[in-house]
């Protein structure tokens, strides 16, 4: 018999925001520029209301099977044939997410650090970093989480803070002069980023809840649109929306132009740090959450022996799997519909087909 | 009761002959016969040089005539086997075998030269008290009592180790201490199945949560202020005899930066210092990681003054930064060794080696550079601020490792190496508390308590990190 593993409302906060923004708030800013030109905060508010939505259909999907993840409620609500094509369906796209954020791990470090170290070595390095996290368990990584969450949160905020006095405003006006639709065009993509908190799905069960985990989650949620959007704003406000569409990482120019007393600039070690971490727990999570899925599907006794062939895979996955950043960036950009299909569609109609079958079993039930 | 023991017989001759057996004929059992007042045969046994001669004689005086034994009685029943009689001679205790009925009675005689009280050398203080723990465990309690005169303070004796018998004491206080940690410890205490117990440090090993981690998951410490200190906080101290350090448990990760000193203090002063301890802490786990990576991957990250003058002094060096910083630390680090084990009188000749030839004429004749120096002595001294029977050897250790991946992957290696650090540090737990409390899982108002040392009038509350029952501190009153 297993240990029941329990992690706290704090550390679901952590995860969700970790997955959300610790990534994607350092490209964030350029792609949705793309899209809505200087109104790309309306894009992050939007995207964030969205997310909001796809949390709460987790949590709802949740409160319905308190003891049950994702896969667990494929099965039971589809049955085993169309469940498990279903949840099969499910751990595949964890195992994609897995390589796909590997490589946009690695691929950070080449463009913006350092071209001399080759690909290889951080994808191993990720791997191996992440591999022993999932070898410790959720318990373990989740309080890693809470470490991370409050280094993260408190290095984008001082970036943002010390550019404090060289901000344009006016470069955000005219505030949506295309009206309120026009800008939505890029709205998947933006739902796409807010998406990526799906692995809750496979957490919650193992939340300790209490009256505030709901507010909890919902924070998680705010905080992720709060640091979106003044990446975003802060990006805009001093680059101007044209500028920040052409960069790679938007966040790394704008910390290149912090300056402190004269001679003290260049402040892109924080950035690493930040997202060496962020993405070590985004991984992570999608790692683990893969691993939990194919125990539960195969009635795997020991998940622990797949470890290291799972890592070995996720290496050689994430090294052909693109050629370069171009097209990792326009995969993400064009074929947005594959992670919101995950994320949102197909577990929205997993909570309205629960739902029905809760109400027809209710009117048997009555009648 | 006496299942395979030999009972002691009604004749002198053959007690003797059994008690020689039992103790392999050694030559330092005294076993001489006398008769008391009443004209009672008796046959005093005691191990010579073990025992006070002077407490014996006073004793054995007023017994002679009062044929009653009331001063230094130990043990009030009657022995009645061989066993028995050699397990209390062993102990330093003085035996004396009647015949018709047979049995022995015991009295306390122990005479040994000890340390007397003096200042801890491990953990010193400017300000605070200034008595560490001696090799005598009654001596040790004595001074807790001293401190701590409470009658909710609960002593628990065990013995372990089935040759050496070594007595422990297991501390807690009632009210206050969780009873589930203490039946742990207990149960722990109770699966040693050494031979013998020489020190304090076996008894850790053998109860801690994970024997193959370098991290200490119990603290040790020579000063009876901190164990009473923890003892108030709900945690549990364990003593050993012949030794002067007190085990503390549960122990997290963040109390290896506190000093008792620090309550010594202004809170203010004592804030700063546990701060400014975490921070060596991370340089000297973290600062010769950083500059090899800068000099080897990143020199567009410094600015350029700063790099112009470490490119200049790197020049006429050929080897890479790695080499240069390990072959620094490690001098360091044996220069550290020598300095411990070398006799006091030759002590001057290490410090004369290290300053002149280690730094100055290594820098001279162009093999390390003069930057890479002061970065191994910051590093060094750094590690020393951390007391020393608890994180500052695992940090030295980590040192070298962080440099590693930095020398491979540069700030990146680095930080790959923090989290699989703070991974493991996260899934280490000290008597089921986890090692990384109170910020992962995070707990504010504990984490304060940790970081900053609060003033006494508004510690009114017990930390809960370590389960313990009653959180209130001052009682009735709250402020």
């Amino acid at each position: 018999m297993e240990r029941r593993i329990t992690i706290s409302n704090i550390q679901l906060m952590s995860l969700i925001a970790i997955t959300s923004i610790g990534t994607s708030s350092l490209y964030a800013p350029a792609t949705l520029a793309r899209y809505a030109e200087r109104n790309s905060w309306f894009l992050v508010l939007a995207g964030g209301a969205v997310g909001l939505l796809n949390l709460y259909v987790f949590l709802w999907l949740n409160r319905m099977y308190p003891d049950k993840n994702l896969i667990k409620i494929c099965m039971h609500l589809l049955g085993p044939l169309v469940g498990g094509i279903v949840a099969l369906g499910f751990i595949f796209y964890f195992l994609d997410i897995t390589s796909w954020v590997l490589r946009e791990f690695s691929q950070f470090f080449i463009i913006a650090l350092n071209p001399i170290i080759p690909q290889n070595w951080y994808l191993i390095a990720g791997v191996v970093m992440c591999l022993y996290a999932v070898f410790h368990g959720l318990e373990v990584f989740a309080r890693v989480t809470e470490i991370v969450f409050f280094i993260t949160v408190a290095t984008l905020l001082t970036i943002y803070l010390l550019l404090l006095n060289q901000y344009h405003p006016e470069y955000l006006f005219p505030v949506l002069e295309e009206g309120m639709i026009k800008p939505l065009s890029g709205l998947m993509i933006s739902t796409s980023w807010f998406g990526d908190m799906m692995c809750v799905s496979m957490v919650l069960q193992h939340v300790r809840k209490t009256k505030r985990t709901m507010a909890y989650a919902t924070w998680a949620i705010g905080i992720t649109t709060i640091l979106m959007l003044m990446s975003v704003l802060s990006c805009t406000m001093l680059f101007g929306a044209q500028t920040t569409e052409t960069f790679t990482y938007p966040i790394v120019s704008l910390i290149q132009n912090i300056k402190l007393f004269r001679n003290i600039e260049r402040f892109d070690a924080g950035l690493v740090a930040v997202w060496v971490m962020s993405s070590f727990i985004k991984i992570t999570v999608y790692f683990w959450a893969a691993v939990q899925g194919l125990k539960d599907m195969l009635r795997i006794r020991k998940p622990r022996l797949f470890l290291i062939p799972l890592a070995c895979g996720f290496f050689l996955c994430s090294k052909y799997k693109v050629w370069g950043l171009i097209e990792l960036a326009t995969f993400y950009d064009k074929q947005a519909w594959y992670f919101v299909s995950f994320q949102f569609f197909i577990p929205s109609l997993l909570l309205l087909i629960a739902l029905m079958r809760r109400d027809s079993h209710k009117r048997r039930v009555s009648s | 009761m006496n299942g395979n023991k030999t009972v002691l017989s009604d004749d002198v001759t053959e007690n003797k002959r059994l008690l020689n057996e039992r103790m392999q004929g050694t030559e330092d059992l005294v076993m001489s016969d006398a008769f008391n007042g009443q004209g009672e045969a008796l046959t005093v046994c005691y191990l010579e040089g073990l025992i006070d001669s002077r407490r014996l004689e006073q004793t054995l005086v007023l017994y002679m005539e009062n044929k009653r034994l009331f001063p230094a009685f130990r043990t009030d029943s009657k022995l009645h086997s061989i066993e028995e009689v050699t397990d209390c001679l062993v102990s330093g205790m003085t035996v004396l075998l009647f015949t018709e009925p047979a049995y022995g009675v015991a009295i306390d005689t122990l005479g040994v030269q000890l340390r007397n009280v003096e200042e801890p050398p491990s953990e010193a203080t400017v300000k605070g008290s200034r008595s560490g723990f001696t090799e005598s465990l009654y001596n040790n309690l004595a001074l807790i009592r001293f401190q701590f005169p409470a009658a909710s303070l609960k002593v628990e004796f065990r013995k372990v180790g089935y040759l050496s018998k070594t007595t422990i004491a297991v501390l807690s206080v009632g009210g206050i201490t969780n009873a589930e940690i203490l039946g742990e410890v207990h149960r722990r205490i109770g699966e040693i199945s050494e031979d013998a117990i020489l020190g304090s440090n076996d008894i850790e090993e053998w109860i801690t949560d994970n024997r193959g981690t370098m991290f200490p998951l119990i603290e040790s410490t020579e000063r009876p202020d901190r164990v009473v200190g923890a003892l108030l906080d709900g945690r549990i101290a364990v003593l050993v005899q012949g030794t002067p350090f007190a085990l503390l448990l549960p122990f997290v990760f963040l109390q290896a930066f506190q000093v008792s000193e620090d309550y010594s203090w202004n809170y203010y002063i004592g804030s700063a210092m546990r701060v400014l301890r975490l921070l060596s802490g991370l340089i000297g786990m973290l600062l010769p990681a950083f500059y090899v990576a800068t000099v080897t991957f990143h020199h567009e990250l410094v600015p350029t003054p700063l790099l112009q003058s470490i490119a200049a002094a790197k020049e006429p060096v050929p080897f890479p930064a790695v080499v240069e910083s390990t072959a620094m630390m490690l001098a360091f680090e044996i220069m550290r060794e020598a300095g411990i084990r070398m006799p006091k009188q030759v002590g001057q000749a290490v410090s004369i080696v290290g300053a002149l030839i280690l730094g100055q004429a290594a820098v001279q004749a162009g093999i390390v550079s003069p930057i890479m120096v002061i970065v191994a002595a910051l590093t060094g001294i750094c590690t020393f601020t951390l007391p020393p029977t608890m994180m500052n050897y695992v940090i030295r250790v980590l040192q070298f490792g962080m440099t590693f991946l930095a020398s491979l992957l540069g700030y990146v290696g680095i930080t790959v190496g923090i989290i699989m650090l703070l991974t493991y540090l996260a899934s280490l737990r000290s008597f089921g508390v986890p090692y990384l409390g109170p910020v992962a899982p995070f707990d504010m108002s504990e984490l304060t308590d940790v970081l900053v040392r609060r003033p006494s009038t508004s510690k009114n509350r017990r930390p809960s990190l370590f389960r313990a029952i009653n959180l209130n501190r001052n009682r009735g009153k709250t402020r």
